[in-house]
């Protein structure tokens, strides 16, 4: 997980505590790397994603 | 903007822009009307263009003074060593104009890349780039013959680093209100001890938050001269936060602690709600919808969306979401539950590492509960910011 960091704001909120590794958090961790692939492909919505591949926006 | 101008409004952009071309092709200066704005007076970060230009011709005894407040980096531009058409090397002029500046003597630390990065302005306010910019908007409002609608983008690059607020705003600031940064005192602090430096880069910031207050007062009170104070919304928003030496950073830097990515948002107008806050996720992609919300007619001059399938009713027309309904006090429902962030940027800009620089792109989705950031080819370990 080189690059990324992961913030319990509940426990954390001063954001001083990466816990991408902590065993605890890796159901988490992998429902939120979901959800933020799946933010990036929707960003340009209402165009859709078929459109942006043709004109290579993406 | 080009629906506005389709709808009859008068667009006008004045300060900071961030378009293309911005970098590669400065002078002559690049026309942005292309973008849907009738009248465009544009200035950088890098003091580069219109103003810079004034200065130099207008009240040229300020103009050291002028070069030695661009941050560092602006050196790395490409046209930076050769600028205008006399082909000046401004890389050269800064280098002499930051040293032969007397810098003030609280910042003093005896180590020169620690003071570049904040001082009081060293040169008349009424020719600051602000200044400048607020008049090229209260110009912009008096030309507009008033039974037109206008849309004014006024974008100061100030507040920035490297922080410079005229020296009487000083006065006005209440130190005793200012935090310590994030961090500072406990075992996660990890650079040394400069407590009174960060204070007083503190007191700087927002010695110029104020004489931006000002500036903008300057604006509302024209607006309330040429009878369009009733009918006006304002849109109060930044394109990202500042460290603050919080966690031992300065600048935006390419991180995505709250200090960055949450930044103010104020909408105000008639109909709106007044002295309500909202702990909704919004993002910039809402000010769209939310200014074609702003009057009727706007909307059905909006492009639709090009689908070779067509475009079914209750499709959005635009990405984001209009705020009104928000700002009028209504209930939402089905609203987004996280934002993402995405930023390309220097890895740190801090007036206290200067030297360090690193491009990264970054990526961060940040719920109620979690902020999970990734920068993708970054190979030197895990991230800690």
């Amino acid at each position: 997980m080189k690059g990324t960091s992961f913030f319990d704001l509940t426990k954390d909120p001063n954001e001083f505590v990466n816990v991408v590794h902590d065993p605890a958090y890796q159901e988490t961790l992998q429902q939120l790397m979901k959800e933020m692939m799946h933010r990036i492909m929707l960003q340009e919505f209402p165009i859709p994603p078929r459109d942006l591949v043709v004109i290579g926006a993406h | 903007m080009k629906t506005l101008q389709t709808a009859g409004w008068r667009t006008g952009a004045f300060g900071k822009i961030h378009f293309y071309p911005f970098d590669s092709e400065y002078y002559p200066y690049p026309d942005y009307r292309e973008y849907g704005w009738d009248v465009v007076h544009n200035t950088e970060d890098n003091r580069t263009g219109e103003w810079h230009d004034w200065i130099e011709k207008e009240h040229p005894e300020h103009y050291d003074a002028i070069m030695a407040t661009p941050a560092n980096w602006n050196s790395q531009l490409p046209y930076y060593d050769s600028y205008g058409e006399q082909k000046v090397n401004l890389t050269e002029r800064m280098r002499r104009a930051k040293d032969e500046m007397a810098w003030g003597k609280e910042d003093d630390g005896g180590n020169k890349t620690r003071t570049e990065g904040y001082y009081p302005l060293p040169y008349p306010e009424e020719i600051s780039q602000t200044n400048w910019i607020t008049e090229h908007a209260l110009n912009f409002i008096d030309e507009t013959p008033t039974d037109q609608p206008l849309y004014t983008h006024l974008s100061y690059v100030q507040p920035h680093p490297p922080f410079h607020p005229p020296a009487q705003f000083l006065e006005m600031v209440n130190e005793d209100l200012i935090p310590d940064p994030v961090g500072y005192g406990t075992e996660h602090w990890n650079g040394p001890d400069r407590l009174p430096n960060i204070r007083y880069y503190r007191k700087l910031y927002f010695a110029d938050f104020i004489y931006l207050d000002e500036q903008i007062g300057r604006i509302l009170e024209r607006l309330e001269q040429v009878g369009r104070m009733e009918n006006s919304y304002f849109i109060f928003v930044s394109d990202h936060g500042e460290m603050l030496m919080d966690h031992n950073l300065g600048g935006k830097s390419a991180n995505h602690y709250d200090a960055v990515i949450r930044i103010p948002l104020i909408v105000a107008g008639p109909g709106l709600k007044q002295g309500s806050t909202c702990d909704l996720f919004v993002q910039h992609e809402d000010i769209c919808p939310t200014v074609l919300d702003m009057h009727e007619t706007l909307l059905e001059h909006h492009p639709r969306p090009r689908s070779r399938r067509g475009i079914g009713d209750g499709h959005p027309i635009c990405a984001g979401h209009s705020l009104m309904a928000l700002c009028k006090g209504e209930q939402v429902s089905d609203w987004r539950q996280s934002v993402l962030s995405e930023s390309f940027g220097n890895l740190c800009e801090s007036p206290f590492h200067v030297g360090r620089m690193k491009y990264t792109w970054k990526e961060t989705l940040r719920n109620r509960e979690f902020r999970y950031s990734v920068t993708p080819g970054r190979d030197e370990g895990d991230e800690l910011f």
